[in-house]
């Protein structure tokens, strides 16, 4: 895999984060997993098929990081699946599944790591889906363009999880400079993979939403899924 | 996907009591990141490396490749350490002046950087000996025995099982499609892969539609009752773990009292 492959996914190593601020981002994910874990309990309880299908939401999410395709398409990693299902499935309980996912990615691709999950969880299971989906509510609200509301949600919400990542990093390590120096340096250096992929997963959002509506409306309708996509 | 989880299946580790894993990784990790020692960083890798190598005959090369994944990551973010803005230009070792901005490395920040990447590799060292020892059969056991909400387990469960199969899918798809000349520059690998991501959607809705059918028609009630297998916890083990981080833990402490050479 190339060395961009890597760096998109933007998840902090293994042993980068010392030991206060692992704690302290494990505590702040918490609240989120468990409200999560107990929206999944109920949805199951009501209907037993939920479980299945959050599974291979997750397990989908999961794939599309681990395939090795070509540099650009780095874009279609972790977050991208982390837009969509936000948007299909709604970010409350794209929560416990992140944080499968990221466990997964840890131990089995060696993407992230155990001490650094609450920290992973809480950028990329909490606050890049929760972005996605209030901005794609809101868009919807002000009766925007769908595409125009699926871009925005999907950029934005892997801008946020990138900048969230940059800051999480500064905090741990401002060096001699300082806090806000620290994330200026973070946000910059990957800046310059994470914008154009950004754009590139708002782009590609768009076009699986338009394919899944053009060709399998239905089945789309028929899970429940659709209930924050336009139309029936 | 890498191998990983072959491995781990095969490994001749693989019938120590995942919970006796799950308890040395951890415990050696917290060590790692909480204890700011290059000594004990470098001697955690080095074991480490040793287990995996000699006790769960992992190939060397296999070893040195899969410890390249997290390089990129290790080495840019470690550069951005590195690299101090605006000390005073006594401070620095050497720097590129831009305006009022100076560019430089300073020891200080050098030997943060440093601290901070032995850290990391020594944590992903520990992170490998989990994941090439422990399926995550077993680890789904250890989490049932921490009663974590029965509900979090069988999602882990449906997620794991069918990992393999929808990436199949995605890489016969991606094969197929490069065959008919897909992801021909921006705009074809854009089109391609927006294809390639519904169609395993939809792929994996039609999966799991297929797969609550036949659970449904078994009966299926929302939760998996599996047949476990049984794990022998070894005090030995336990001694053994104990006595390694306590060994750890000395070795930190008594080097910075008697020679006060402290790093960091």
């Amino acid at each position: 895999m190339t060395v961009t492959g890597i760096i998109v996914g933007m998840h902090i190593m293994e042993g980068f984060l010392p030991v206060g601020w692992a704690a302290f981002w494990l505590l702040a994910a918490l609240p989120f997993v468990i409200i999560s874990i107990r929206a999944i309990d109920r949805l199951v309880k009501d209907n037993s098929k939920a479980l299945l299908l959050l599974g291979f939401a997750g397990a989908f999410t999961f794939v599309l990081s681990a395939l090795k395709l070509p540099s650009v398409t780095g874009s279609c990693s972790h977050p991208t699946g982390m837009g969509l299902g936000a948007i299909l499935l709604g970010p409350a309980v794209m929560v416990a599944v992140a944080v499968i996912v990221l466990l997964f990615q840890a131990l089995l691709l060696a993407h992230g790591g155990i001490t650094t999950l609450g920290a992973n969880v809480f950028s990329m299971g909490i606050v890049g889906p929760f972005v996605s989906y209030g901005i794609y509510v809101l868009c919807q609200k002000t009766k925007m363009h769908q595409g125009v509301a699926v871009f925005l949600a999907a950029t934005l919400g892997s801008l946020a999880t990138y900048v969230l990542t940059a800051l999480q990093l500064a905090l741990a390590h401002p060096g001699v400079d300082g806090v806000m120096v620290s994330f200026a340096k973070f946000s910059t250096v990957f800046a310059v993979t994470q914008v154009p992929i950004s754009i590139a997963e708002g782009i590609l959002t768009i076009l699986v939403i338009n394919l899944l509506l053009t060709y399998s409306r239905e089945e789309i309708h028929s899970l429940r899924l659709g209930k924050s996509l336009g139309g029936e | 996907m890498n191998g990983i989880d072959q491995l781990a299946h095969c490994s001749p580790l693989k019938y120590i009591h995942p919970g006796e894993k799950l308890l040395m990784t951890i415990s050696t990790l917290l060590m790692v990141i909480s204890l700011n020692s290059v000594i004990l960083s470098g001697l955690v890798l080095f074991f480490m490396t040793y287990l995996l190598l000699v006790k769960g005959r992992v190939r060397g090369s296999f070893y040195l490749a899969i410890m390249g994944i997290p390089l990129g990551f290790i080495l840019l973010a470690g550069l951005t350490i590195a690299i101090s803005l605006g000390a005073e230009p006594a401070a620095y070792l050497y720097y590129l002046e831009f305006g009022t901005i100076r560019l430089g490395v300073t020891p200080l920040s050098l030997s943060q950087s440093g601290m901070v990447m032995v850290k990391s590799l020594a944590a992903i060292s520990c992170l490998y000996f989990l994941a090439l020892t422990t399926p995550m059969t077993q680890l789904i056991y250890i989490f049932r025995k921490m009663k974590l909400p029965p509900v979090f387990i069988d999602l882990m469960t449906v997620i794991y099982s069918y990992i393999f199969l929808l990436f199949q899918t995605a890489s016969e798809i991606y094969v197929a499609q490069l065959s008919r000349g897909g992801y021909r520059g921006f705009r074809g690998t854009m089109k391609s892969l927006a294809m390639l991501c519904s169609n395993l959607l939809l792929k994996s809705l039609k999966a799991s539609e297929d797969a609550y059918n036949c659970l449904a028609s078994r009966g299926f009630d929302g939760h998996f009752e599996v047949i476990e297998e049984t794990y022998q916890l070894k005090k030995i083990n336990l001694l053994a773990i104990a006595l390694w981080n306590v060994f750890l833990l000395l070795l930190v402490y008594t080097g910075r009292y008697f020679t006060c050479l402290q790093i960091l």
